[in-house]
């Protein structure tokens, strides 16, 4: 299997070329368009209650589909996010990932996805009970709005709810507010994301939440 | 006046601009534009300087809330992210006469030398009809603007005419007036959308301008449909 | 006229230098600047009917264009043209042949091409409850169309498959046919988000682009305060 993210970072858009045999598992509805001699499969995300979980909790679909190449010719699909913005090919190499709901994409190779307790104060902030969570050998396609920026954190780096996209699993997160209680409801910077320890980040550079309340005003 | 320094990444769609404050450096910054920051970087909301007598009646909706980040005691980070997609433009104010009119909706952060005004002349025309809002920038220091798209520099040579959901920011060198081109108008064919109105920018002189190749109303008209219905949950 | 494009391919703006008396007809408030001497007028194109001005018999469940005529007076002059939605741009050379264009994804064309509407190989639902439409055009002359998204072209010979809210236009020598994806049942080609998927058979362009407007439409405007 072989794959290109084209068009980066605006409309990154994934384009797998998949040998005889070879297959993708992608979100519901990530497919744009496909050579004609692919065979796609839909299944629940994981199981039935790990499904559950993760589209009530995690924000994701209850259902992701497979491509599988059963022909005797290479055959292409080319996968897209709802979300316009950047994408990035995260191989695991053993390591764990939280995921913030909705970024992921698609997968390949001996991924374990689950859902992860991401504890009560993540669905106050309107993020949900539970957090996407990858896991083995392989690598995992995410995207975001905006551009994607890698930064590595040693000791405290703080970052607001939108923009967080992914971060390694050792990494300590707590919800906390911007400034004093009255400074964050006249400045708007609400809820952040104090994060301890050491371990790779993935931040977004727009939020949905960020073009939502711009839009609200022009209302 | 000390510069603060920046870098934009991610242009020109997904701009984010990075300030790399110098130890007790501040920086003012538009509500709700922090993406990430060090965590020793202090945060203090406040309305500008003479904003607050000069906003008399807002708009609907339209606000100008400020805040004043401080790196403490040793350098820091600041990366701040515009709303909307598109691009961040640095521009510096002199000091001298000249000042910068921006967009409000695209203001994104100064250094503290800058005043923000908005009452000026000229003003009142951009106000008949959308909620469109321009500040004055003047004094001296850094100004970052965004815009909804990518900005393109349009030198003015003569006479040109912008629809005013595109403009982003112009020097005040330029003469202008605002005037409505009733062939442009969607008013008379009976629909109900955002925006349409029809209303252009003329100027005049010598100066630059930057204009944005998108425009906020086509989008909410195309959100509109999308939106929940008072009637559902 | 001389179409330029800028700004490629984020948010691509078209730049129509035109010569004294030329004309351009746009997609209404897709007008961004212009020389102060072009004169601008806008209309409403319902259904089937010859020329711009006439043909005003009510489309099946109230398609409708609004178009602009920009002309330069007296002398030559420019128009800088966006889209609605952030992305890309593509100029194709009408030459004879026949196009089916969406409807979002129209944005210019010379006065000497013809617009249809009312093409009804598919009605296809967004996930708000409005139709999608689609353009007839033919005739002669450059035509200016936009995507959500970048662009691509797949020069299809034998079988492709694309997901309807990903087609910009596509040449109508291509046979097509709506279904659901190889290998799969209605139920689960539904659940699974691909039930509007269009098969292409033949030889043939098909223009497609990267992001689909209803999904982010879902997903920005399901946020936004109720109407």
């Amino acid at each position: 299997m072989q794959y290109e993210i084209k068009y980066k970072p605006a409309f990154s858009t994934l384009v797998v070329s998949l040998a005889p045999g070879d297959s993708i598992t992608a979100e519901a509805g990530a497919m744009a368009s496909m050579d004609g001699g692919l065979t796609m499969k839909t299944h629940f995300f994981g199981g039935f209650f790990s499904a559950l979980l993760k589209s009530w909790f995690g924000g994701e679909s209850l259902f992701a589909n497979t491509f599988v190449n059963k022909s005797n010719k290479t055959q292409t699909v080319v996968l897209t996010q709802s979300s316009i913005g950047d994408m990035e090919a995260l191989e695991l190499r053993g390591r764990t990932f939280g995921f913030e709901s909705g970024c992921y994409i698609a997968h390949t190779g001996n991924v374990k996805i689950g859902v992860a307790w991401a504890g009560f104060q993540s669905w106050f902030s309107g993020e949900g009970l539970f957090k996407l969570q990858a896991s083995g050998n392989g690598t995992v396609f995410f995207g975001g709005y905006g551009g994607i920026t890698k930064r590595r954190v040693t000791g405290e780096f703080v970052v607001d709810t939108g923009h967080l996209l992914a971060y390694e699993s050792n990494l300590k997160l707590n919800l906390g507010m911007a400034g004093s209680l009255m400074g964050s409801i006249t400045s708007g910077e609400g809820l952040v994301m104090r994060l301890k320890g050491n371990g790779e980040i993935y931040m977004q550079s727009r939020s949905i939440d960020g073009l939502v309340n711009f839009l609200k005003s022009k209302l | 006046m000390n510069k603060i320094a920046f870098e934009i990444e991610h242009q020109p769609a997904y701009a984010s601009l990075i300030l790399n404050l110098q130890a007790n450096q501040t920086a003012i910054v538009e509500a709700g534009a922090m993406a990430a920051m060090d965590a020793h970087i202090q945060m203090k909301s406040k309305m500008k300087g003479g904003l607050m007598q000069s906003l008399g009646r807002m708009l609907a909706g339209e606000s100008l809330f400020l805040s004043e980040f401080t790196a403490v005691g040793k350098p820091g980070q600041l990366y701040l992210s515009p709303g909307v997609p598109g691009d961040v433009q640095h521009y510096y104010l002199d000091g001298g006469r000249n000042s910068l009119i921006v967009q409000s909706g695209g203001f994104v952060a100064a250094s503290p030398g800058v005043t923000l005004n908005t009452q000026f002349q000229g003003a009142k025309g951009f106000f008949s009809g959308e909620s469109l809002f321009m500040i004055q920038a003047s004094g001296q220091g850094d100004i970052w603007f965004s815009s909804y798209g990518a900005i393109l520099e349009i030198p003015v040579e003569n006479e040109f005419v912008v629809d005013t959901g595109y403009i982003v920011a112009f020097e005040d060198s330029l003469t202008y007036s605002v005037e409505m081109i009733s062939g442009l108008s969607m008013r008379g064919l009976g629909v109900a959308i955002f925006g349409g109105e029809g209303l252009v920018c003329r100027f005049r002189g010598s100066g630059r301008l930057w204009v944005q190749s998108r425009e906020l109303f086509n989008l909410l008209n195309f959100l509109n449909p999308f939106r929940p219905t008072k009637s559902s949950d | 006229m001389e179409i330029q494009l800028l700004q490629q391919p984020d948010s691509a703006i078209a730049k129509v230098l035109l010569e004294r008396d030329e004309e351009i007809v746009a997609e209404a408030g897709s007008m961004v600047a212009m020389s102060s001497h072009i004169g601008a007028n806008t209309t409403l194109k319902q259904g089937k009917g010859g020329g711009l001005l006439g043909g005003l018999k009510r489309m099946l469940g109230g398609e409708s264009l609004f178009l602009s005529v920009y002309r330069a007076l007296s002398k030559p002059g420019e128009v800088y043209l966006a889209p609605d939605f952030m992305g890309d741009i593509v100029v194709y050379p009408m030459a004879g042949q026949e196009l089916v264009v969406q409807s979002g994804s129209y944005l210019a064309s010379a006065p000497s091409v013809h617009i249809d509407l009312g093409f009804l190989g598919f009605k296809q639902a967004l996930l708000s409850g409005e139709s999608l439409f689609w353009l007839t055009i033919s005739g002669y002359g450059e035509l200016l169309l936009s995507s959500f998204g970048a662009i691509y072209a797949v020069e299809v010979d034998g079988e492709y498959i694309v997901d309807t809210g990903h087609i910009v236009a596509f040449e109508r020598s291509l046979t097509f046919d709506t279904g659901k994806p190889p290998g799969s049942n209605w139920l689960s080609a539904f659940l699974g988000g691909e039930g509007f998927i269009c098969r292409f058979k033949g030889r043939g362009t098909v223009y497609c682009q990267t992001h689909n407007p209803g999904a982010f439409g879902q997903l920005v405007g399901s946020k936004l305060p109720p109407r």
